[in-house]
């Protein structure tokens, strides 16, 4: 990897995430053919969102083209979305607006989220280990959200090909 | 003789076809690929005065060779269909080579489809119609 064009890709990733905070992105270097796949689990982006490839778009003419590097490639990654949501499943129930049970088979973690607007269920951060699984959600209060927060934001893995940009 | 490769891709395009309506994804997905970059080496012929790909890996150097002209006469929307190239090639060597196959319609359309329309999409504006 070059230290320049890594910089760079990680820059064009920090903005994407400045203006879309909760979608999963992150990339990979592959030594055989020097390109830097730059990947995302957030389907709806890439197939129902004009706005988000323009400003993708923008961000690689900008960020990318314009100091020359053109060796990446760009999209959400269904076989990723895949590996990672079968790689990460937890019973997850939601008990009222303000908590959150957390429990992986072995343990049970609460979170608490009070009813203050200043604390959303975006701002949980869940650190787990790969190898657990995700058996089912059941979460009666707003579940797309939760979701979508479990599935795309607080997933973190600690690979150093595989960096998630939080 | 560069429109063969028109239609040597609308015969992988009729071929990709039959293998989706019969399940067979992985098939598809070759067969789909096989066609976008053929169209691909026509447009840099005719294009860009392109000649021949290297021998040593020949379709990573002619995409690059693509994405570098194409770039620039694209909207930015339609670049990021153009940056998803490399993505369909590496769907393409996993349809091809891995051991999983490819069988739910969701999974083809979600790995593979849709990107190859809205690829496909962006290169007819470079190939004159009949």
């Amino acid at each position: 990897m070059n230290e320049r064009k890594t910089a760079l890709i990680e820059t064009f990733i920090s903005k994407v995430k400045e203006k879309y905070p909760s979608v999963m992105i992150g990339y990979e270097f592959c030594s055989e053919t020097g390109e830097y796949d730059i990947w995302h689990t957030d389907s709806r982006l890439q197939f129902e969102d004009q706005d988000f490839l323009k400003y993708v778009g923008k961000l690689m003419q900008e960020i990318l083209f314009d100091n020359n590097l053109f060796e990446f490639c760009f999209g959400y990654d269904h076989i990723k979305f895949k590996e990672l949501s079968s790689s990460y499943n937890y019973d997850v129930i939601v008990n009222e607006v303000e908590t959150v049970l957390i429990n992986d088979g072995t343990k049970e973690i609460e979170f608490y989220i009070t009813n203050d607007d200043s604390v959303k269920l975006t701002d949980l951060k869940l650190f787990y280990n790969r190898k657990n699984k995700l058996k089912n959600f059941n979460v009666p209060n707003e579940p797309e959200n939760l979701l979508i927060v479990l599935e795309q934001s607080n997933i973190y893995v600690n690979n150093q090909d595989e960096r998630l940009v939080a | 003789m560069k429109k063969n490769l028109l239609k040597k891709a609308e015969k992988n395009i009729k071929t990709g076809a039959w293998a989706e309506e019969n399940g067979f994804f992985d098939a598809a997905v070759s067969r789909f690929y096989y066609a976008l970059y053929q169209k691909i080496l026509y447009i840099l012929k005719t294009r860009y005065s392109f000649d021949t790909a290297p021998i040593e890996d020949p379709h990573n150097a002619t995409l690059q060779t693509f994405e570098q002209n194409i770039v620039k006469e694209l909207e930015h929307d339609e670049i990021v269909w153009i940056k998803n190239l490399g993505k369909i090639k590496r769907c393409r060597v996993y349809a091809d080579y891995n051991e999983d196959i490819i069988s739910d319609k969701n999974d083809y359309n979600l790995m593979f489809k849709i990107n190859y329309n809205n690829i496909s999409g962006v290169l007819e504006k470079f190939i004159p119609k009949e």
